[in-house]
């Protein structure tokens, strides 16, 4: 009897092991595929197109291969037992993220590529030369990994942000090199960055703008401002890149006290707002988009403050939620964003009237940014 | 396609698998070259071409060779052997070694118009070995069927083991479908995946940080070194298991080519353990046809030297593979002359521990991208122009993975499931199934999530 019963057992396992299999491979093929990965917060791979030449060279089976990855029947399911395994192992780092403690996650800073600094500090120089009459304005926003260490898995390595941040103003010639490093340490036990996102919050944002604000000499600053919570739900791209979904972000807006008004012009859409939040982006994944909808080849801010000075600014999306507070003091203001825009920034200036340049970016991504020297060179 | 993709695991080996057994008997080598025709074409189309040409080139030149052999014509039965070697390996050379020589007298690289033949290396070694076979006259010219099915074999054509044509024959001649061999053939299977997605995966992440830092302290250089040693071993034995596993699940039973390397007590006897096929096929094919140790001391050690430094060749176009290939020759050799004789007093676990610290230190050559790489490495390890300070996170995330990798390096798990096996307690079984599931399914939630990383002897 127990001879028998052995045997059946046996029997079961090649049997279960490859119908397990094949379920798993059929329920991927059968069931309806999704574009887009709300959770990830990233478009899948589609189902790739047949031709005798993408089959020569592998590249059809290969895009197949990652479909068939990316469609994988109960993805998120996997990725979370995945990462359990992996903190049970010990590690403290996922997909180029590291696991902080009370849940912080911390985007792990690329290596800084040398030569496209180089390249885009000589262009800013240059562009500085060419045009004295400005007033150049500099803020490299340091990361959470340096401003908020607190948190960080202990001994994580981490890049030295303020050596390099001290690198950049050495090289800069008569430009005003705002450090907010400063400023945001003193409130690092403060909800200045994301747990779940690479971008700083609307109160880091307002923490620096103090800072720049003073550099900029800028006149009858606002202190007082409606706080609205806009959303309480916010998983950032963190979570995404780490799988690691224990926190949930809150997204603040902050309205300055005043009867001035602006409006924004996207200009590549020419679109009009009065507004800089786009409240409908609240429903998408990423909630930081509330921002302006996410990041733009040139926004132009026109308002009615009456200052006399014109701002134009370079930056990445650090900048979007810093704008809430910037906008009262100028006349306008031209965003562009570099990784987007590809005309001569110089032609601006004469156009929109440009007094002053404000260069505003993470030191993460200005320390790997290889558009900014584009825009700033007369081809 | 790669064992280690899910597309692979999902479809087409459940698929390969249970229709092979509905095949009937007669059809089944047909049906398994289709099918390990149809894995080489996923990767890539124009790797049939290569298939094709050395498969009709290597055949015709048996043929011939039989037929000038069977008149009495030696000479040019010789002849006709050795052009269709160099050919065979010229082919290898082409691939493999024609860019190094542009680069070494400061040419840019070629453009071969197709992509490197998938398992070039692994295919040659098998045609090299079916030519010698049939010109010893070790085995008759096969059926031409079996010939293909030899060369193009898929659980063995992109990374080995490397079959011998003798021993293919006589897997030929043993094959056996039984329920034994396929459950056998699957816990192999499994165990290699989870080799390869969850400990040499994981370990290739220490690996990488240390290796690209732009410094690294002492410590990190040690655990760097320690990382790639178990995820070499992790990943290639790994690969082999599922490999073999495969071959059982069709039946067949091909040579294992790992048993524990990281407990051997010498260098010779780690190359009686690491890679087995590759050294046995050394040891066939170039040893013994150029004496062995049967030509005195002087031409032993003449002859150990050729084919380390083809081992080290045979890995990749460059300095650092002849280094370490050289390496091992040094140790070996010692070994034959003095060392093996001085040692022999000193406690195993010594040993081992010894032998094991040399082939660490053999892999910063095989990792490294150059001599220079290879020797900044190195004093990194000695605390010559370190830097970084991360030593103690990479040692706190990575302590448990280490330490699982070095337990599993040992026989001892082997050891404890052979004993339970023995006991044959009653509930051994479905236990067993169901640990091998879990096992599974954690490499199925790896395979998913972490990039896919293909095994690293696929580059040799």
């Amino acid at each position: 009897m127990e001879k028998r019963n052995k045997k059946r057992i046996i029997v079961s396992f090649s049997a279960v092991f490859l119908s397990l299999c094949l379920t798993m491979g059929f329920y991927t093929l059968v069931r309806p595929a999704k574009e887009f990965s709300v959770r990830e917060n990233r478009k899948l791979a589609s189902r790739p197109a047949f031709s005798f030449a993408a089959l020569w060279d592998g590249t059809y089976t290969k895009d197949l291969s990652t479909y068939f990855n990316d469609h994988f029947g109960g993805r998120d399911m996997w990725t979370g037992i995945n990462l359990r395994v992996k903190k049970l192992m010990g590690q403290k780092e996922n997909g180029g993220v590291y696991l902080g403690k009370k849940k912080q996650l911390y985007l792990i800073p690329e290596k800084v590529n040398e030569q496209a600094v180089k390249k885009n500090i000589a262009a800013m120089n240059a562009f500085q030369s060419d045009y004295k009459k400005l007033r150049n304005y500099v803020c490299i926003v340091p990361n959470a990994v340096s401003v908020q260490s607190q948190n960080l898995p202990k001994g994580a390595p981490v890049p030295d942000q303020q050596a390099f941040l001290s690198s950049i103003e050495k090289r800069l010639d008569k430009q005003n090199f705002i450090d907010v490093t400063g400023a945001l340490s003193k409130n690092s036990a403060e909800y200045i960055y994301y747990l779940t996102d690479h971008h700083w919050t609307s109160l880091g944002a307002k923490i620096a703008f103090e800072e720049v604000a003073g550099a900029m000499k800028l006149k009858g600053v606002i202190k007082d401002y409606e706080k609205l919570t806009v959303s309480d739900s916010f998983r950032g791209t963190l979570s995404s890149k780490s799988g690691s979904f224990a926190a949930r972000d809150t997204v603040d807006v902050y309205l300055p006290k005043t009867d001035l008004l602006y409006e924004a012009e996207y200009v590549s859409t020419n679109e009009k707002s009065a507004s800089m939040f786009k409240t409908a982006a609240l429903d998408n994944n990423d909630k930081y988009t509330v921002f302006f909808g996410g990041n733009y080849a040139r926004i132009d801010i026109r308002t009615t403050a009456a200052t006399g000075r014109n701002l134009l600014v370079f930056k990445d999306s650090y900048f979007n939620c810093f704008a809430q507070f910037l906008w009262p003091y100028f006349d306008s203001i031209t965003i562009i964003d570099p990784r987007y825009y590809y005309d001569y920034a110089g032609d601006l200036v004469k156009q929109e009237g440009i007094t002053d340049v404000l260069y505003l970016y993470n030191a993460d991504t200005f320390g790997t940014d290889t558009s900014l020297y584009a825009v700033l060179e007369k081809n | 396609m790669a064992f280690n993709q899910l597309i692979f695991i999902c479809l087409f080996l459940p698929l390969s698998v249970l229709i092979y057994r509905v095949v009937p008997q007669k059809a089944r080598k047909v049906y398994l070259i289709l099918v390990s025709l149809l894995f080489v074409a996923w990767g890539n189309l124009s790797d049939l071409l290569y298939l094709c040409t050395v498969i009709g080139f290597n055949f015709f030149t048996a043929k011939q060779m039989d037929r000038l052999k069977k008149d009495g014509q030696a000479a040019p039965a010789k002849f006709v052997f050795i052009s269709g070697l160099a050919v065979d390996i010229l082919f290898l050379g082409y691939f493999k070694y024609y860019d190094f020589f542009r680069s070494l007298f400061g040419l840019s690289k070629a453009s071969f118009g197709i992509a490197v033949p998938l398992g070039i290396s692994f295919v040659t070694f098998s045609l090299i070995s079916f030519l010698c076979d049939v010109y010893r006259e070790k085995e008759e010219v096969p059926r031409f069927l079996d010939f293909v099915l030899y060369i193009t074999f898929f659980p063995k054509i992109t990374s080995g083991p490397i079959v011998s044509f003798h021993e293919f024959t006589k897997m030929l001649e043993n094959v056996e479908n039984s329920r034994q061999n396929r459950n056998i053939g699957l816990e192999q299977f499994i165990t290699g995946l989870a080799k390869k997605t969850l400990l040499a995966g994981n370990l290739s992440i220490l690996f990488t940080a240390v290796s690209t830092a732009a410094e690294r302290s002492t410590l990190e250089a040690w655990l760097g070194a320690l990382a790639y040693t178990f995820m070499l071993y992790f990943d290639f034995s790994g690969y082999s298991d599922m490999a073999i596993g495969l071959g059982k699940l069709f039946g067949y039973t091909m040579p294992q080519n790992f048993d524990h390397p990281y407990t051997a007590l010498n260098i010779t006897d780690f190359w009686r353990k690491w890679h087995m096929t590759l050294g046995a096929f050394f040891k066939n094919y170039v040893y013994i046809p150029l004496g062995g140790n049967r030509k005195g001391e002087k031409r032993t050690i003449l002859n150990l030297f050729v084919v380390f430094l083809l081992t080290g060749i045979w890995h990749g176009a460059n300095f650092t593979f002849i280094v370490w290939g050289i390496y091992h020759f040094i140790f070996n050799a010692a070994d034959k002359l003095f060392l093996d004789k001085a040692f022999k007093k000193v406690p195993r676990l010594l040993r081992s521990f010894l032998t094991f610290f040399v082939v660490m230190i053999g892999w910063v050559f095989f990792f490294s991208d150059s001599l220079g790489d290879a020797f900044r490495y190195l004093g990194n390890m000695l605390g010559i122009g370190t830097g970084g300070s991360a030593g103690g996170y990479y040692l706190s995330s990575f302590l448990i993975l280490l330490l699982v990798s070095a337990f599993l390096s040992l026989p001892v798990m082997r050891n404890i499931i052979t004993n339970i096996k023995r006991k044959k307690l009653q509930y051994y079984f479905p236990v067993h199934v169901i640990v091998l599931i879990v096992i599974f399914l954690l490499c199925v939630a790896s395979m998913v999530s972490d990039t896919y990383t293909s095994f690293l002897y696929a580059a040799f």
